[in-house]
């Protein structure tokens, strides 16, 4: 007589599990139609923010899905139903779209908050696993996330149908990255604690800008000259050098403004005249964390790099940290720039 | 019309009957209101629990008007036309039809059906349609291949094939299974299906249900010895998201719940009409445990091992 495998009813049972989950989703895909592209483009639409709502685990996965949207470029923030009726719901605006997760779509304070909702003007879209509830009813979209059988027994947990409603706000999410045309960039700024936190990390010397593409110009250069290398250098800047490459001044398009207002013949004027003495710098050991901080604190997008004699080695933008500028934050460009 | 049964908990009846074997519709009544509020819907005149084989239509007719006299103008109510021939089916479809209507109530009534027992696949999407053509009411199938192998042991297919059910679906007025069978034939049922959204798919296996559950619920005969208990496992199970807030308690009573359930059905299980009968009867909520002809009865180990369970559950 064979010997039975000691985890055959285990491993059995976990590929029921799967099974359902699988199934659940798989379902789905069939079932998701016009409904679902016109909650995408409800949302690509709206002027406001996407609120999601729902309770117990609804509530749990609603969470998830606020913090897919986030990170996927729709504004997206948690209401919970009880909160919302001791005030947050002043939170919500008429422009605003609710996306209310319920299972069953009978939920008590859902239903309740919703109706009020109803009132405010903002539309409602309903992820529920039962499109004939009062939920469903009350909503102007519905996303049906049934799903035909749980895997747990006795029901004590949500399998099959929180793996739907989760696949389903991705569904949604990535839907609407496609709809934006959100790009990587994009996904980098709103992930500062990722890549771009990474990226903060290095030293200033690694990704400053060198050599030419540093906009800059003698002391005692024309502002006919300044503007003509401010415009090729693009960055709405130019650093003023003297003797042996010392750093003198910075002058700015907001200088430019400031003269334009106050001279009348800006062109005939030089650029050491119209500049900032003296402006803030950093040295090339620094973090590019602490050169972001220092351009918040004195409301600057841009750091020139000086050695300790003074002498101007390179440059920085905000954009080059934020990663919204045409320098991509990456080292291997910086230095291919040279 | 409603045209959808009930998600959620379907009592399946068994048929009492008197001691001249006769059904007691006051008894049924009886069964009927005492599940109120618990069940979403009600089975009468089952082939399997309810014995409904072994009784004549005029009998058969007699569990269906006292099951609509119970169970009010809302509730929904099951009632099984399955017999041994086709012809013996559409008769008594025919005559259910005609109590209906006489009767002028207003619970939604549904057609249980299981068409294997007197025919086998081939054909059956066309059959189905002859049915509907006869009434304006929704049918729900039956897939029941153990009890399709008592009657007819020699039949090929015991389960009905998952590219008819495909088929039958198309047909509006089939609008749900109870399904008895393995996993893996449930999962490819409900992608037969999976047009038809409000398709319901019922468990008929209290068991599988228990592991599994199927979110459009269970048909039930267990529910009539644990109505509370079943009633609890199956509204969690359709509204898990949002119900274990209700009670905070919910979770623990849902477990001994379970195990309850289990313990009974583990008694009751292999003769589940005699073993439903036999509880009600030690409960004292049925006079009599009369089996229709041809139902097997319990043993009188089985029958001593049900009296312990029931008082070990605190039953009797």
């Amino acid at each position: 007589m064979s010997k039975k495998d000691p985890h055959s009813d285990v491993l059995r049972q976990a590929r029921e599990v799967l099974a359902i989950e699988a199934e659940g989703i798989l379902n789905l895909r069939e079932r998701i139609g016009r409904e679902f592209a016109e909650t995408v483009e409800l949302i690509y639409g709206s002027k406001g923010r996407v609120i999601v709502t729902g309770i117990g685990k609804s509530g749990i996965v609603g969470r998830k899905i606020v913090a897919t949207l986030n990170s996927t470029g729709t504004s997206s923030f948690f209401l919970h139903p009880v909160e919302a009726m001791h005030g947050d719901l002043g939170m919500v605006l008429r422009d605003d779209v609710i996306l209310a997760l319920s299972n069953s779509g009978e939920t008590p304070e859902l239903v309740a908050i919703l109706a009020i909702v109803q009132g405010l003007g903002a539309r409602i879209v309903a992820m529920t696993g039962d499109a004939g509830s009062t939920l469903g009813r009350m909503a102007d979209l519905v996303l049906d996330v049934g799903v035909a059988r749980e895997a747990c027994p006795l029901g004590l947990a949500p399998t099959a149908s929180t793996t739907a409603a989760l696949a389903m706000g991705d569904a949604l999410a990535v839907a609407l990255i496609n709809r934006r045309r959100f790009n990587p960039m994009d996904f980098r700024r709103l992930h500062p604690g990722g890549s771009l936190g990474e990226r903060l990390s290095v030293r200033v010397g690694e990704v400053m800008i060198v050599g030419g593409k540093v906009p800059r110009a003698e002391r005692g250069a024309s502002m006919s000259e300044a503007l003509e290398i401010m415009n090729r250098g693009n960055l709405g800047v130019l650093l003023v050098v003297g003797p042996r490459g010392r750093l003198e001044g910075i002058f700015t398009d907001g200088d430019l403004r400031r003269a334009l207002a106050g001279h009348e013949d800006v062109r005939s004027m030089t650029v050491d005249r119209m500049m900032t003495r003296d402006p803030i710098v950093i040295s090339r050991d620094r973090l590019a964390a602490e050169a972001l901080e220092i351009m918040q604190a004195h409301e600057v997008t841009v750091l020139p790099i000086t050695d300790p004699d003074g002498r101007l080695e390179g440059m920085i933008h905000l954009h080059d940290l934020l990663g919204k500028g045409k320098f991509r934050f990456d080292p291997a460009i910086h230095f291919n720039h040279d | 019309m409603i045209s959808h049964p009930p998600r959620g908990l379907i009592a399946s009846l068994i048929t009492p009957l008197d001691r001249r074997g006769r059904p007691d519709r006051d008894v049924l009544v009886r069964l009927v209101r005492r599940l109120e509020g618990l069940a979403a819907g009600l089975l009468v005149g089952s082939i399997r629990v309810g014995e409904a084989l072994a009784l004549t239509h005029d009998a058969r007719l007699d569990l269906l008007a006292a099951g609509l006299n119970g169970c009010g103008p809302d509730r929904p109510l099951l009632f099984e036309i399955t017999d041994r021939t086709a012809e013996d089916t559409a008769l008594l479809l025919r005559g259910a039809e005609k109590r209906v209507e006489a009767l002028r109530v207003g619970a939604p009534v549904f057609y249980l059906l299981t068409p294997l027992i007197y025919r086998g696949n081939r054909g059956l999407p066309a059959h189905l349609s002859e049915l509907a053509a006869t009434t304006r009411r929704h049918f729900v199938l039956s897939n029941h291949p153990d009890l399709v192998g008592r009657f007819r042991a020699r039949l090929r297919h015991k389960n009905i094939r998952t590219h008819v059910l495909k088929q039958v679906s198309r047909n509006e007025r089939v609008v749900g299974l109870e399904f008895d069978g393995d996993l893996d034939r449930a999962l490819n049922y409900q992608r037969a299906v999976k047009d038809r959204t409000n398709f319901r798919f019922y468990d008929g296996d209290e068991r599988n249900f228990i592991e599994r559950p199927s979110l459009s619920g269970l048909i039930s005969c267990g529910v009539s010895l644990l109505p509370q208990a079943w009633a609890d496992i199956v509204n969690m199970s359709l509204n898990v998201f949002d119900s274990r807030r209700l009670r905070p308690d919910l979770m623990g009573d849902i477990w001994e719940s379970g195990a309850r359930v289990r313990r009974l059905l583990d008694l009751y299980q292999d003769h589940p009409a005699a073993g439903i009968k036999a509880a009600l009867k030690m409960m004292g909520i049925i006079p009599d445990d009369v089996l229709a002809e041809g139902t097997p009865g319990l043993g009188d180990p089985a029958r001593q091992n049900l009296e312990a369970g029931l008082a070990e559950l605190g039953l009797v």
